[in-house]
């Protein structure tokens, strides 16, 4: 905006970011106290789980030890303050399961999440883009009303359902990708298949309608008048001032990606934080499920925090309205 | 898919209407819908948990056009009688979900100052959880049952409707015309009445369809890792995961509840868009 | 309710080393069971074995029956067995010469979370185990004898509180160490230590009062009570002897990597994807019980965890994975008729059961319980949903199991009407039985995620008793709930199996009120007869009172038994001398791949 000048279009960002990150502790605060009251608040004891499942008869001495042990005889205020200060160091404590720590297991189960919601972003990006160049390139009336309503559809479709579809068909029919033993690229095809189509929606919308609106842009006229190929105009001037608020937005898709991560992983029985926190559910284990949800809700903190930012200097106009919010 | 990605549609101007064609038809999946809530006992040929051990996993055919499961039970009668609870429980999801987030968005976009602080600060820790998530948590907090569902997902969705509805307030709040009436002396409850209300429930009633869809799939992917109502009852989600085992050999098992899903989904997410792009929000 | 020990997600290993069944390795092809493998399984009455079998060797030993019969309750661990299979035609049945070399991918349904049996109660921790860890004896899984391993011999004294054991003396551990008699003093020191954490290995070792090293290769274990149960327990990799150095890095770290002196060692271990087992050369000391001598054939087995049923079968149809464990009775069918093998194995314990509270009125009248064992048509239930591949229940023990005795229900929905009738319930308008005023009512609570389809199977049973009256409401819960309502006595009907070779599990199951928890059957006649069964090992007497014991079971209606469960093994055909071990877990040992 012309009114603000540079330097002080710097300090407001700064004032800005220093607000926003202050909102943000406080935000990774309730974050982290939502995971312990969820926890303690679930029906069911993990004490009497482990030992029940293990030999059906619960011997009141070894329940009492082994409740001392895991540190759940304490009043729930002071597990809670126990929690808050050891969370504030990274340490969620070790798993009721297997003994290791909370942070180790993340730690292990983090790369093959990330790299599955990478993957599906990628591919939902690549999938959305294509979508929204075709209908803006295509003649046909029918094809054009086809991917008009193609997008709405990747975002209508469960992700269980989609995983189903896939194995059923790509893995067991033609074996074309394994269903098991995710590592690698082949392992991630169907997965990040799966998880792609929500982000391939959202992309193909936005760039779409982008796209349309660029059809009048002066740029786009200057090319045409020069005597560019329409698909030439399409992909090298429109979609290239078009992309960059498509990027940021697909920053709001990363929390439904992390949320289908628990249904995908299940079902393709991938390793990662979304079947580290089933299992962990299935069986009491406090500590995992406090600390992936903190994990997981402080990715998000940090994913959104990146994209406000990052709105900064895409669009100057953000700055006004976030200082007056 | 959260809703707020949903809402995530055009970056500018508004896009192409939807066609009336689609828009029609999707009013006809919802009726059809409706109508397997209201009388699915008229609709299905089949009681749904009769059991027919002879007749177990036939494929689609005449005497059962989705064919049958491991029972012998017919899905198409299954499907149909599934309506009613997954329908349900995504429409009192969402009913659940706007009142409560609207409760909140017209408190805290009316009130503003500390009020609005507080209350968008818990906000944002609800939004830190992905959507499926935090409904897991509340899930496996209330036990399951049908109307524990429904509060889970309606929970997990609060707020984004609580967000967008503030939101919406300020942005009426901001117009020239109700500025000059606060200046009046005009109090909140009557501002309220007066101006926001009538502004704010044109894109509610559009955030609410696309709402519906939305808690529709989050419903059933909970009902499909195992937090759905009490067997024999089952919803879409129950028996698209109960048709897991047999993938192999009976696709129909989970083919067709889960295309009721997702065909339900679209049609409330064409009918939303196109209530949004009448009286869609900025 | 629902103690389930036998499989599913995150379920535990049997607490009972001396579980060994009859193994019927049904070799599937085009759909036909080959009918000469049907006369291997041995009658389980006439093949019963004695408690502690007398191994080769070992003359020394002498149990006195008084002295055991305590124990075997403490540690759950008994030795009657009984006999079993024919194996060598489930690994190919042609006398091939064994190949070796290749890699074995194996889909198993449960990640073992920790690979550390002397920790895991898993019995995915076998599975991964019993390659890498050897014991100090060895059971066999045809007869249950207990065999030299790591001991070549051992003696008892009389009261069963000290044992003796006399190494071999040549074996090592896969680091290089040997496994002396300081090595064996470790590991049991290590397994009772509190900060081991061993949620059921230290229970085998009730009365565990130390390990004395008398000589290099000569240990002696000391209890402070008799403890029969232990030799058997000691054949199992739960008490397995790892490599000592391995400990000094902690319980969490063994949990990813156990060192021990088997034909396998861990090389890799991804949680909730994959074990890598790599062959070891040099391997000298395997027990009498497997079918070769030295290095394993299997250069690699790998343990893909793949927890969805579809997909481990999909996977094998696909020849993505050599083998698929605990495949569902349906995927068995279809896969044997694609030309896979199934390999079977029923398993011995408490049958697959139902169990309706009889301290709750109305179903304090056996009357009314008998209606409901009358209805239950385990017939349909085993036909509709494992499609013959479990056997319905004849008992509420299963016929594998040591002191079975036949005492089944027939089922006649006429028979339970009669009843109803005859007790006053009357059909009401919505075909539910009522009596003054009051609904024939079961709610029945169950574990879920239910395993082995139980979940439809209660869906079965719900309209199968429906059509003589009785409204059952289906209440499925997570384990940690079922207990909890269990140990309060808060619940109607519920649904049990156990793995354990031995009748005595009927009264540690059924009778137990540890911990103030009411008993989940209370019947002070079949109390007695258990009693009198566990107070001694005299085979005769034994098998009376578990007679009269199930007899009274079945009489009253105590229990319903439904099915006998049972693991099913599917292979590709280039897998061979897929067997099972004592514990009805698959063994690698032997395996080969025929390329």
């Amino acid at each position: 905006m012309s009114w603000i000048r540079r330097g002080d279009r710097g300090g407001i960002r700064s004032t800005m970011v220093r607000r926003r990150l202050f909102s943000a502790v406080t935000v990774l605060i309730g974050v982290v106290t939502v995971a312990f009251a969820v926890v303690h608040l679930i029906p069911g004891d993990p004490v009497q789980t482990m030992l029940g499942a293990g030999g059906a008869f619960v011997d009141p001495a070894q329940e009492a030890a082994l409740r001392h042990e895991l540190r759940l005889d304490g009043p729930l205020h002071e597990q809670y303050f126990a929690f808050l200060a050891s969370a504030a160091q990274g340490d969620f404590g070790t798993s009721f399961q297997t003994g290791e720590p909370v942070t180790q297991m993340i730690a292990e189960a983090a790369p093959a999440s990330l790299s599955l919601a990478g993957a599906a972003l990628l591919l939902g990006a690549l999938i959305g883009t294509g979508i929204a160049v075709l209908s803006r390139l295509t003649n046909s009336r029918l094809l054009a009303s086809a991917l008009a309503v193609l997008p709405v559809l990747a975002m209508s479709l469960p992700a269980y359902w989609v995983a189903a579809l896939l194995l059923q068909f790509f893995s067991f029919r033609l074996g074309l990708v394994p269903a098991l033993g995710g590592t690698g690229i082949r392992g991630l095809v169907l997965p990040a298949l799966t998880m792609s189509l929500p982000t391939a929606g959202v992309v193909a919308q936005v760039l779409a309608s982008g796209l349309r609106a660029a059809e009048r842009e002066s740029y786009v006229l200057m090319a045409r008048a020069k005597g560019a190929t329409r698909s030439r105009v399409v992909l090298r001037h429109m979609l290239r001032n078009t992309a960059l608020p498509v990027i940021t937005l697909t920053g709001t898709t990363v929390g439904s990606l992390l949320g289908a991560a628990v249904v995908t992983e299940t079902i393709f029985g991938r390793p990662g934080l979304g079947r580290l926190i089933i299992s962990a559910l299935n069986a009491h284990d406090y500590p995992v499920i406090q600390g992936v949800a903190a994990v997981l809700g402080a990715t998000m903190i940090l994913i959104s925090l990146l994209v406000d930012v990052l709105f900064t200097y895409l669009d100057p106009r953000v700055i006004s309205t976030a200082v007056w919010r | 898919m959260t809703l707020l990605a949903v809402l995530q549609r055009r970056a500018g101007r508004p896009g192409r209407r939807t066609p009336p064609v689609t828009v029609v038809a999707a009013a006809l999946i919802l009726l059809a819908g409706l109508a397997c809530v209201v009388a699915p006992g008229h609709l299905a040929p089949h009681p749904p948990d009769a059991v027919a051990p002879e007749a177990a996993l036939l494929p689609p055919g005449l005497g059962h056009p989705l064919g049958t499961d491991e029972l012998g039970r017919d899905l198409l009668s299954r499907v149909i009688h599934g309506s009613r609870l997954s329908l349900l429980v995504g429409a009192a999801a969402t009913v659940l979900a706007l009142l409560a987030g609207t409760a909140i968005g017209l408190v805290a976009g009316l009130f503003g100052g500390f009020i609005d602080s507080v209350l968008m600060r818990v906000v944002d820790v609800m939004l830190s959880f992905p959507a499926l998530l935090l409904a897991l948590g509340a899930i496996s907090v209330l036990g399951s049952s049908p109307t524990r569902l429904a509060i889970a997902v309606g929970v997990s969705n609060v707020a984004t409707f609580a967000r967008l509805i503030r939101g919406e307030v300020l942005r009426v709040r901001g117009l020239a015309y109700v500025t000059a009436a606060t200046v009046n002396g005009v109090r909140p409850a009557g501002l309220l009445l007066r101006y926001v209300v009538p502004n704010v429930w044109g894109p509610a009633l559009a955030l609410a369809v696309l709402g519906f869809g939305v808690a529709m799939l989050e419903s059933s992917s909970l009902s499909f890792l195992g937090f759905g109502p009490r067997p024999p009852a089952a919803d879409w989600g129950m028996l698209a995961a109960a048709g897991r085992d047999n993938l192999a050999d009976a696709w129909w098992l989970s083919t067709f509840p889960g295309l009721a899903v997702a065909v339900t989904v679209l049609a409330a997410t064409v009918i939303g868009r196109a209530v949004q792009d009448r009286r869609g929000m900025q | 309710m629902a103690q389930d020990l036998t499989g599913g997600p995150g379920r535990r290993a049997t607490p009972h080393p001396g579980r060994a069944a009859r193994s019927s390795p049904h070799r599937h092809r085009s759909g036909a069971a080959d009918p000469s493998h049907g006369t291997e399984s041995g009658d389980p009455l006439t093949s019963g074995r004695k408690a502690t079998a007398s191994g080769p060797g070992s003359s020394e030993r002498k149990m006195t029956p008084m002295r055991i019969r305590t124990l075997v309750l403490v540690t759950a661990a008994t030795a009657i067995l009984t006999g079993c299979t024919g194996k060598s035609e489930s690994g190919g049945g042609d006398g091939a010469t064994p190949r070796a070399g290749g890699t074995l991918t194996f889909a198993t349904d449960t990640d073992p979370g920790c690979l550390d049996p002397h920790q895991s109660p898993a019995a995915a921790a076998l599975l991964t185990g019993r390659g890498v860890v050897d014991s100090l004896v060895a059971q066999d899984p045809r007869t249950g004898d207990v065999v030299p391993w790591l001991a070549e011999s051992w003696k008892t004294d009389e009261r069963a509180t000290t044992y003796t054991f006399t190494l071999r003396g040549d074996a090592t551990f896969s680091d290089g160490a040997p496994v002396d008699g300081a090595a064996v003093k470790a590991n049991l020191d290590r397994i009772v230590a509190p900060a081991t954490k061993s949620l059921l290995a230290a229970g085998f070792l009730a009365g565990y009062a130390g390990t004395t090293v008398t000589a290099d290769r000569t240990v002696e274990v000391r209890f402070s009570q008799p403890n029969a149960g232990f030799l058997q327990a000691a054949t199992t990799a739960f008490l397995g002897i790892q490599s000592p150095g391995s400990f000094a890095a902690g319980p969490a770290a063994t949990c990813r990597k156990i060192v021990g002196s088997g034909p396998f060692t861990v090389s890799d271990y991804v949680p909730q994807q994959r074990v890598t087992l790599a062959r070891r050369t040099g391997y000298r000391w395997a027990p009498r019980t497997a079918a070769h001598q030295g290095d394993a054939f299997l250069e690699k087995v790998v343990l893909t965890i793949a927890p969805d049923n579809g997909v481990r079968s999909g996977s094998l149809r696909s020849r993505q994975v050599d083998a698929a464990g605990n495949v569902t009775p349906r995927d068995a069918v279809a896969l044997g008729e694609a030309g896979f093998d199934v390999h079977r194995r029923e398993q011995a314990g408490i049958a697959y059961s139902l169990f309706i509270n009889g301290a709750k009125a109305p179903w304090t009248d056996a009357a009314l319980r008998q209606a409901v064992a009358h209805a239950v048509d385990r017939a349909q239930v085993v036909k509709t949903l494992y499609q013959d591949q479990y056997a319905r229940a004849t008992s509420v023990l299963t016929p594998t199991t040591p002191g079975y005795r036949a005492s089944e229900t027939t089922t006649s929905a006429a028979e339970a009407k009669r009843l109803l009738d005859a007790a006053g319930w009357r059909a009401g308008s919505d075909g539910i039985r009522a009596k003054d005023g009051q609904r024939l009512t079961l709610r029945w609570t169950y574990v879920s995620p239910a395993r082995e389809q139980r979940d439809l199977l209660a869906q079965l049973v719900q309209q199968q008793l429906r059509a003589v009256g009785v409204e059952v409401l289906l209440d499925p819960a997570p384990a940690g709930d079922v207990i909890r309502r269990q140990t309060t006595g808060d619940w109607q009907m519920g649904d049990i199996s156990f793995l354990r070779a031995d009748a005595d599990v009927l009264r540690t199951v059924l009778q137990s009120s540890a911990g103030g928890r009411p008993p989940i059957v209370n019947d002070p006649t079949l109390a007695a007869a258990l009693a009198e069964g566990a107070g001694t090992l005299d085979p005769e007497v034994r098998k009376t009172s578990y007679a009269q014991a199930q007899q009274r079971i079945a009489e009253q209606a105590l229990a319903i038994p439904v099915y006998n469960p049972t693991y099913l093994l599917a292979t590709g055909d280039q897998v061979r001398a897929a067997t099972f071990d004592a514990q009805g877990l698959p063994q690698f040992y032997d395996t080969w791949l025929d390329h």
